[in-house]
């Protein structure tokens, strides 16, 4: 935490003055020129618009330069083919990228179109040092952070490899090893490899075994917990599991360091996010984008209160030609605690434990609503949005508002093992990538109208 | 002075299954086995909904149900509470499931995998061949406790020493600890907080105690208004399920069992009176045999049969047994010897037999429409009135019992009369005392058909035998047929259809937030 110039905490935003504005994109979702909040790190792009990288796949936007497919897309543990919106749009996208890369540990939707695939290893037979601890883009509090070690439990099956391994060999064959070294020197494994009073940099010009990356990794991260009096490797994490040191629980609020730094809170008159609002229409408008209009009224001082149902119906209506009336439930969709970000659906047991969990595997409906549509327990239904239409088991219960539609997680599954055999809805398919949905950070939400049909009973 | 127990705080349980992730990996149990759970209750109605999660599993009680019936000890309790289960001696007759009123046993006869049919390389040393086909459970991770008193580490503070789910708890819902020791972590939470036993009223004394709000809270709303009807409620592996772990075997040893006591029986009344009945009484010994036949292809591990002879202190399926021995010994000897004596005698332990076998039914705590206490006169009255209903039409098919054939009829009679009279008491004692609805929906279902071919039937065809002496024999068979018939119906029902378990409940719903505990709910019974 830094105090700005103008008094408030100083937050990175993408620049918007008339002389630093970047009018040309520089990657496809064009966070830096369209959203200032959600500044430029390498998280940024997925904050930031990223429906806009594929929708302008099919459909280039006013004034930007037309998106081109990437010449090398490289996949890591991500599967968009079922886990973005309009799955159909997102899928004919992917299909026509020339050459697309991915690290697999098993067969999923997105790796299936792969021209080449990586055999990653799986976090059992992996080598990773992970931070652990304090309250940075986790959820839980904590006394202590750190770092914990990822050892692997079992010998890596068939060909796979170590993601160090094959990140090593990729930036040796494609003779990227200074490079590739350099960045881990700075902290792409999770930790700085030098500091004020140690340095375990590894030597740019070699190519690294996995374990020669880790250990560096394990003793700068020994040294930062302890200000460079020890220096443990891996060897220590092997015999200790994890190292940590205390957090304070004041550091767990951002209250008492900016009333040590006398800043002003920026709340409820947030004068910066309206002048960056109307320095960013001022780019916009000067370079003839007006297609971003919509979202440039949500830059206010003082938020007005919107009326997003009637937004979200108005948009689907005039977008698909429909009658919204005939679109009676909203879809939502929820995170599952089992499934966390579906990385794991494709073990028995993770599907097991969340059968102990209402509402898995199927279109979650109030019972009373089912009731006037002949709806059953266990009967399965059509679900149709103005986009596309999915069909699942209704599982009624009572906690769940009767205009209301819910499917977990996303388990439009056709290829991955286990998962494909779930027979389990998603709402993704329904889900169309609308600018006039996007809000001013890039944004939207997993909602969309939708109808429901009884296809027959249980 | 030692008592462990396991507290669940249902105020901060998330429902996030990591204990029962972790009980599956700590424990290896097969696909499906999850001795600890954790159970999803929605209660209310739109828009006054509330849901709660609640972790079970084996509630390691002061008076365990399943160690009663056990016929062979291999159930057992420690001084310090711990329920466990002896794999080399359990004989996997599954009576601790169906005894047990928190569904938290479990029989698996054949490994199962993840994967289903492909074993994977992780998986070379699946479910313990030593407790494939009989009773398992959760132990408390009494491995892990014993090596923490081996140690001198307090189980449920040092995690060496803890139950894994209790380890694995994210939300520090879980905990274990020694209730005796009044300074334990336990005792502290329970004295901090109102808590309660799950089914308490069924006396088992529950050595896990659910934690619903701060002892210094607002009072807990009273427990008067349970929200208990189905359809206001998901309620899908909280509510009352159909027993699986005796079908229709378990049901042919009822069923076998009654009708050949009840004919031994007469019978042997007959032989009094001078009139040979050793066909029949052979009749009742296979009869008997048959039932134990298929009983016995039920067992897990029907090698060990014997041990079901080691609690008879207890266990009415090793009185059975026993009685059962008798009856074929004394009726073996009987029917070579012709000792009238004999013949008393036999039937003396074939209505042992019947008696325990109604009783077996009456100490199954885990299946309310067994438990009640109506169940033994209503096992015992059939039993001689399907007797009964052979004997008669034994009586006309058989010239030598010819004799007893308007006795025989009289007899049933008032037999199925009595019997009906004891079914609609068994009946309005569930409809008042309170069972699972699915259970009550079948009975009534039944109840018609029954009162109509057990006793309507029996007793107009009857009379018309005594009206029509020419179309007498046929009438008294169709009488006894009917009566028969309906008996092994009933036992037939009562064991596959009508077997719906105690399911779960809760006694209050925790506190969200601030204010009172809310109400209790059981879902899927019928309260009165």
């Amino acid at each position: 935490m830094k105090p700005g110039p103008d008094g408030f905490m100083e937050y990175p935003m993408n620049p918007t003055g008339k002389n630093e504005w970047m009018a040309r994109p520089q990657v496809r979702s064009a966070h830096r020129t369209l959203v200032p909040l959600v500044a430029n790190s390498p998280w940024s792009q997925a904050l930031g618009p990223t429906h806009l990288a594929w929708m302008m796949q099919s459909e280039p936007l006013a004034a930007l330069p037309a998106a081109s497919p990437p010449d090398v897309w490289i996949v890591y543990r991500t599967n968009p083919a079922i886990s973005f919106w309009d799955t159909e749009t997102l899928g004919a996208a992917m299909a026509r990228f020339p050459f697309v890369v991915c690290f697999a540990y098993t067969r999923d939707e997105t790796n299936h179109v792969a021209d080449v695939l990586l055999p990653d290893c799986t976090d059992l037979e992996g080598l990773q040092l992970l931070r652990i601890g304090g309250t940075k883009y986790v959820e839980q509090f904590w006394d202590y952070q750190g770092f914990a070690l990822r050892d692997p439990a079992v010998p890596p099956q068939g060909e796979a490899r170590d993601f160090t391994w094959i990140a090593t060999e990729l930036a040796k064959r494609t003779g990227l090893i200074e490079q590739y070294n350099q960045a881990i020197n700075r902290g792409a494994a999770g930790v700085r490899l030098f500091g004020a009073n140690y340095d375990f940099s590894l030597d740019p010009a070699k190519a690294h075994g996995v374990e020669t990356v880790w250990n560096a990794v394990c003793r700068a991260a020994s040294a930062e917990l302890t200000d460079g009096v020890e220096s443990d490797g891996l060897e220590y994490y092997r015999g200790h599991g994890f190292r940590v040191k205390s957090f304070p629980r004041l550091h767990w609020y951002l209250y008492p360091k900016l009333v040590s730094a006398g800043l002003r809170f920026e709340q409820p008159y947030q004068e910066r996010l309206f002048r960056i609002g109307k320095e960013l229409g001022r780019r916009l408008h000067e370079h003839g984008i007006d297609w971003w209009d919509r979202q440039l009224e949500e830059y206010e001082a003082l938020p007005h209160w919107r009326d997003l149902a009637a937004l979200w119906e108005g948009a689907l209506a005039r977008h698909f030609h429909v009658a919204i009336e005939d679109y009676p439930f909203w879809l939502i969709t929820a995170r599952s605690m089992q499934y966390a970000w579906g990385g794991n659906a494709g073990i028995p047991l993770i599907r097991e434990l969340s059968e102990n969990v209402a509402g898995h595997g199927g279109i979650v409906m109030n019972a009373a609503a089912a009731a006037r549509l002949g709806i059953s327990d266990g009967d399965l239904v059509e679900v149709r949005s103005p986009l596309n239409h999915t069909r699942g088991r209704a599982v009624l219960c009572q906690g769940i508002r009767p205009d209301t539609l819910l499917m977990i997680g996303q388990f439009d599954h056709w290829a991955t093992p286990v998962a494909k055999d779930f027979d389990a809805p998603s709402m993704n398919a329904l889900m169309p990538m609308l600018l006039e949905l996007t809000d001013a950070t890039g944004s939207s939400a997993d909602l969309v109208k939708v109808n429901v049909t009884p296809l027959r009973t249980s | 002075m030692t008592r462990w127990v396991m507290l669940a705080d249902l105020e901060r349980c998330v429902g996030c299954q990591t204990c029962t992730a972790a009980c599956r990996h700590a424990n290896a149990t097969s696909p499906a086995v999850q001795w600890r759970k954790v159970l999803d209750i929605e209660s209310g109605t739109y828009p006054d909904v509330t849901r709660s999660f609640a972790p079970v599993g084996c509630q390691h009680c002061d008076e365990p149900p399943c160690m009663e019936v056990c016929p062979s000890t291999a159930t057992r309790q420690r001084p310090d509470g711990i329920v466990t289960i002896d794999y080399e001696l359990c004989i996997g007759c599954a009576y601790c499931v169906v005894a047990c009123p928190y569904q938290a046993r479990f029989k698996v006869d054949a490994p199962g995998f993840a994967y289903g049919a492909v074993q994977l390389r992780s998986e070379s040393a699946p479910e313990d061949p030593h407790r494939l086909g009989v009773a398992q459970k959760c132990t408390f991770c009494v491995d892990r406790v014993n090596y923490g008193i081996g140690l001198g580490i307090t189980p449920g503070v040092d995690p060496r020493a803890t139950p894994a789910c209790v380890n694995s708890c994210i939300a520090d819902a879980l905990h274990f600890g020694n209730l005796d020791d009044p300074d334990s972590n336990v005792s502290k939470l329970l004295r901090e907080h109102r808590h309660f036993r799950m089914h308490e009223g069924l006396g088992t004394g529950p050595g896990f105690y659910y934690l619903h709000g701060r002892a210094d809270g607002a009072v807990a709303l009273p427990q008067a208004a349970p929200i208990s009807a189905l359809g206001s409620i998901r309620a899908k592996g909280v509510e009352p399920w159909l027993q699986s772990s005796w079908d229709w075997r378990a049901a042919a040893n009822f069923m076998g069992g009654g009708a050949g006591a009840g004919l031994f029986l007469l019978a042997a009344l007959a032989g009094l009176a001078g009139i040979p009945s050793d066909p029949l009484a052979l009749v009742a010994l296979a009869l008997v045999a048959a039932g134990l036949l298929c009983v016995g292809l039920e067992i897990g591990r029907p090698w060990r049969f014997l041990n079901v002879l080691l609690h008879p202190q207890q266990s009415w399926m090793t009185r059975e047994s026993i009685a059962g021995l008798a009856f074929f010994a004394l009726g073996l000897a009987a029917v070579w010897s012709g000792s009238r004596t004999m013949f008393a005698a036999t039937a003396l332990a074939g209505l042992g037999f019947l008696y325990c076998q109604a009783r077996i039914l009456a100490a199954a705590k885990g299946i309310p429409a067994w438990r009640d206490p109506r169940i033994v006169p209503l096992i015992i009255t059939t039993g001689l009135c399907e007797g009964a209903g052979l004997f008669l039409a034994a009586a006309v098919m058989v010239s030598p019992l010819e004799p007893m054939r308007t006795a025989a009829a009289a007899g049933l009679a008032v037999l199925a009369a009595v019997r009906g009279v004891v079914w609609r008491a068994y009946l309005d004692s569930l409809e008042s005392g309170g069972a699972p609805i699915r259970t009550l929906e079948v009975l009534r279902a039944f109840h018609l058909w029954f009162l109509l071919f057990g006793l309507l039937v029996p007793i107009v065809l009857i009379a018309a035998a005594f009206m029509t002496p020419g179309a007498g024999a046929a009438l008294c068979v169709a009488a006894g047929s009917c009566a028969f018939a309906a008996g092994w119906a009933l036992k037939l029902v009562l064991i596959t259809r009508a077997a719906y378990n105690q399911g779960f409940a809760l006694a209050h719903l925790p506190v969200r937030g601030s204010g009172a505990a809310g109400p209790s709910v059981k879902p899927g019974w019928a309260m009165q």
